[in-house]
């Protein structure tokens, strides 16, 4: 039987697969007494009172120093925060690690190219650890809650009962998907056998998806509380509870960037196994890998601000106030933080992208690009992380003449940096262009006129971005220069997509200049990617404070108050202290799970120890 | 030595002028070769940069409009 063959039933068998997980779960749509009638319902304060045996009615607790016990002399609050924020980054890889997985394995089946398979089954091998560690994390976060924050607990657990339970079957059956999808990764190989194991990976990716949704649903639901009524009494709606108002902008911006952050964690395994390798076969094995994963970062990467834009504009949308104390109250300083890390996010991407062109003898004709891309890349850089109002001491505010600098204020305000993110993503993907072009030479007769065409589609989309941004952002007024971020955004997804296709149909049939010489990179490449690795774990846990600490008091936005003594925002160098001790933590529990892949592959032969 | 050796150096007064007219038009010959690769360039690059210009300019204004706003401001 041919490979082609086992398209059809294959291709059924994973459809199948995937409409089995498509099935309407009983339990998360309204229920049905109290749906339309929540105010008819008498309820005490966190009381919950049952009505026609079916239905559940609940109040707000109002919240008492009883439901903060103190256990042990800790704070509660950093044992929550940092147990929350070590097992999301471990579930943000573990969940981000199999998207990419399956895509590479089903390239692999494709291309029949078997290094493929190979660089899938490694990356899948360094997540069975990190998916232990996340479970035991899970399981830590849990009780923590249950110890620390009993009220508020229990409050959430009844409106979210049923996702809560479905969570924990959902959890189950990705462990059992994993572990066959990976136990199995050799049994299931060839014609049939491999579809099996690649809808075994769909159907990991598929639960793990819905794990994240509903998870990202109880957090969004403290954000931005529905299926309550005015007075904060949640009427058994938790389909209502689960589908608030942040719940898709942050499950959008959560999915993109899951995958950036597995594809940098994984690049620096891959510089980890690269530096560490003696031989020069493993070397360019893991060279090739951690470009692979480079590759899946940034793409990823790319899409991920606009992402970030439509959730902040969304959380603005929601709570004019809650904006504010995001972008414009004491959380505006973290931006400042947040745009140098996701400048260094780009730059030593670019960097890794350009010494990578180092495998290639022909990408000497591109060499003298790179210092232009730097340039802008640098620009952009500084205009992005350009504050707007400087912190200054009372003699600095005398010199200067307010807080405002004469000709560096005008950088600090959105329109200014919206305009220098697009010029910074268009010049990455310039980077990207440059490398894939390195090594080849077009055959088509029409280069020149594609060339051409290239430069004027990035030259003319510039000047557009330029102009929405310049324009909008210091002539008119709010609502222009909001409204105007979105053609810049369009703007730079139409030239990446429109030059990515002109680019593929110049270089069909091209010729290579040499083979590529995988592992011929500096080792500061290889620190590049660590630096990637780093900078987005920092990123999301400095990212993910603010978007919990704009709560501010509340423990449910206007509903639940949070009547602990740690009610307080507390500045942000403690802040950024316990994001920093919780990333340093995390970044040693990765290097266990690297340390673990390495001597798992390595056999001792002691003599004299066994029988003979 | 090349050219420019053989300029410099000299190896008598009229070979000197020989190689002087032989450089001096082999330069224009590539400063031709090079208006001539510009050209081809140019021209592809003004159409293009007009068109997508263009179509830039009517996406921003669709989008503004369906947001509500023109995109020049009005108060």
């Amino acid at each position: 039987m041919s490979p082609r063959r086992y398209m059809l039933p294959g291709g059924l068998f994973l459809i199948l697969a995937l409409a089995v997980l498509m099935l309407d779960f009983p339990g998360l749509g309204a229920a049905p007494v109290l749906a339309g009638e929540p105010a008819a319902v008498a309820v005490a304060d966190g009381a919950a009172v049952v009505e026609d045996g079916t239905a559940v009615a609940l109040a707000a607790p109002q919240l008492g120093a009883a439901d903060y016990p103190q256990i042990a002399g800790v704070n509660s609050r950093v044992v929550v925060w940092i147990a929350a924020q070590l097992h999301l980054w471990f579930a943000a890889f573990v969940l981000a690690v199999p998207i990419f997985v399956f895509i590479i394995e089903a390239i692999g089946m494709r291309t029949r190219d078997k290094r493929y398979d190979d660089m899938a089954y490694e990356f899948i091998k360094v997540s069975i650890t990190a998916y232990s560690l996340t479970a035991v994390l899970g399981g830590l976060l849990l009780f923590s809650l249950i110890l620390f924050y009993p009220g508020l607990f229990d409050y959430l657990a009844a409106i979210f009962s049923e996702s809560m339970f479905y969570y924990a079957l959902l959890f189950f059956l990705e462990s059992a998907t994993l572990y066959i999808y990976y136990y199995g990764w050799h049994w299931l190989q060839g014609g049939f056998r491999k579809w099996v194991h690649l809808t075994l990976g769909l159907m990991l990716n598929a639960v793990g998806t819905v794990l994240m949704l509903l998870a990202n649903a109880w957090l969004t639901f403290m954000m931005s509380p529905a299926g309550i009524d005015g007075a904060g009494v949640f009427g058994g709606d938790s389909w209502a509870a689960i589908h608030n108002f942040l719940w898709n902008p942050i499950n959008i911006h959560r999915f993109i960037a899951n995958i950036a952050y597995g594809g940098s964690i994984v690049g620096a395994y891959a510089a980890f196994k690269f530096l560490t390798s003696a031989k020069a076969e493993e070397r360019a094995h893991y060279d090739w890998m951690g470009y692979n994963a480079n590759f899946i970062a940034i793409s990823a990467l790319l899409p991920l601000p606009f992402a970030g834009y439509y959730l902040a504009a969304e959380i603005y949308a929601y709570s004019q106030q809650m904006g504010i104390t995001l972008m414009g109250g004491i959380f505006a300083w973290l931006f400042i933080i947040q745009a140098v890390l996701i400048g260094t996010l780009f730059l030593s991407a670019n960097y890794y992208l350009w010494c990578g062109m180092g495998r290639s003898d022909g990408a000497k004709r591109y060499f003298k690009y790179i210092k232009y891309i730097a340039i802008v890349l640098v620009g952009a850089f500084l205009v992005w992380f350009t504050p707007h109002t400087l912190v200054l001491t009372n003699e600095e505010l005398k010199a200067l003449g307010g807080p405002h600098h004469k000709y560096l204020g005008p950088l600090g305000i959105m329109p200014a940096k919206n305009t220098a993110v697009n010029i910074m993503i268009l010049f990455t993907a310039i980077s990207f262009l440059i490398y894939r072009r390195a090594n080849k030479i077009a055959t088509v007769p029409w280069v020149k006129i594609g060339n051409a065409v290239q430069v004027a589609l990035f030259s003319s989309g510039i000047v557009n971005i330029m102009f929405l941004g310049i324009y909008h952002g210091y002539f008119t007024n709010t609502v222009y220069k909001v409204a105007a971020s979105i053609p810049q955004v369009l703007t730079t997804l139409l030239i990446i997509v429109v030059s990515t296709v002109i680019d593929s149909f110049m270089y069909r049939g091209s010729k290579e200049v040499a083979p590529l010489h995988w592992g011929r990179i500096p080792g500061r490449a290889q620190y590049a990617l660590f630096l990637l690795a780093v900078s987005f774990t920092w990123l999301m846990g400095l990212m993910g404070y603010i978007r919990s600490g704009i709560r501010q008091h509340w423990h449910v936005v206007d509903v639940v108050r949070d009547n602990s003594v740690d009610a307080i925002t507390p500045t942000l160098g403690y802040a950024a202290n316990v994001v920093s001790v919780a990333a340093i933590l995390f970044m040693a529990m990765v290097i266990f799970v690297f340390w673990l892949s390495q001597i798992s592959t390595t056999k001792a032969l002691p003599s004299g120890y066994w029988k003979e | 030595m090349g050219w420019a050796g053989s300029v410099r150096h000299g190896f008598c007064r009229h070979s000197r002028l020989f190689l002087v007219v032989s450089v001096s038009a082999g330069r224009d010959k590539e400063k031709r070769e090079g208006r001539m690769e510009i050209k081809s360039y140019l021209a592809p690059f003004v159409v293009a940069f007009l068109v997508c210009g263009g179509a830039f300019l009517l996406l921003d204004v669709a989008v503004m409009n369906m947001q509500g706003l023109s995109l020049i401001f009005e108060q």
